[in-house]
């Protein structure tokens, strides 16, 4: 008897190969790790991964920064979507995921402890808490309410591009540690991926 | 409102779509042949996910 063979197998001679990526090959994962988390690229780039460092800084940025402008205003200051609270019943816990963004988010954290001291915030406001009812607060610092009235619906836009962009960056820092979560490719794939080769 | 109304609402997803297709794609290959067609892919879907959801929200809208 003859034997038949597998029609898929002819069409895609090179069937059995994918997608592999070593990642011990990944230079100090632990500090790219940290480097993607202050710059969101900065890791790939330490890795000598420069293309997708490109990436990764121009996407997370841009969103980010369209984020911090939906959220800024010309009276208040700017990037007022970004700010640190932990005082009860106004707990701002969408600072969790903004906090991942890493350096650009810093400025917060010296607002806050600016503000809590009951000094008027630097920069115009720039990531500044909002006054929250307390009796040693600076004067001219708007509450929540005040911002949320002004800036009206772009606020909350702006508060989950910011958020957005806190999460695509822990997605970046996992892949700085431990490379890419290759898919397994299908049939299809395979064979557009040999019509394109790569550099 | 009209449905046409909700329409440039969702020219403020435009770039979320995007960035986050581009960013997902790229913490899934190293090949950039494969991010960019994936990425582009996934756009498609998004998109046509943001509008079935808009169709569903005004259809379920009094």
């Amino acid at each position: 008897m003859t034997e038949i063979a597998d029609p898929i197998k002819k069409q895609i001679p090179d069937a059995e190969q994918t997608e592999t990526f070593n990642a011990g090959s990944l230079r100090n994962p632990f500090l790219a790790a940290i480097l993607a988390w202050l710059i969101p690229g900065l890791g790939h780039w330490y890795q000598r991964r420069r293309a997708k460092a490109i990436l990764f800084f121009c996407c997370i940025t841009s969103i980010f920064v369209f984020g911090c402008y939906m959220g800024s205003d010309r009276e208040y200051g700017a990037a007022r979507v970004v700010y640190i609270c932990w005082k009860k019943g106004e707990t701002r816990l969408f600072f969790i995921p903004q906090a991942f963004i890493g350096s650009a988010a810093i400025p917060a954290w010296l607002q806050k402890n600016r503000v809590e001291q009951g000094n008027q915030p630097l920069w115009g406001g720039f990531m500044a808490p909002p006054n929250t009812g307390g009796a040693e607060l600076p004067e001219g610092n708007p509450t929540y309410n005040d911002m949320l009235a002004k800036t009206s619906r772009y606020y909350e836009l702006g508060t989950l591009f910011t958020v957005i962009a806190g999460f695509m960056n822990i997605l970046v820092i996992f892949d700085a540690i431990s490379g890419p979560v290759i898919e397994v490719e299908t049939g299809k794939e395979k064979e557009k991926n040999k019509e394109i080769p790569e550099k | 409102m009209t449905f046409l109304d909700h329409i440039p609402q969702l020219f403020f997803a435009i770039p979320l779509v995007i960035a986050f297709s581009f960013v997902y794609q790229g913490t899934r290959s190293e090949k950039t042949s494969i991010i960019i067609r994936r990425s582009i892919r996934t756009m498609i879907s998004l998109t046509i996910l943001m509008i079935v959801i808009l169709a569903f929200l005004k259809w379920m809208s009094p």
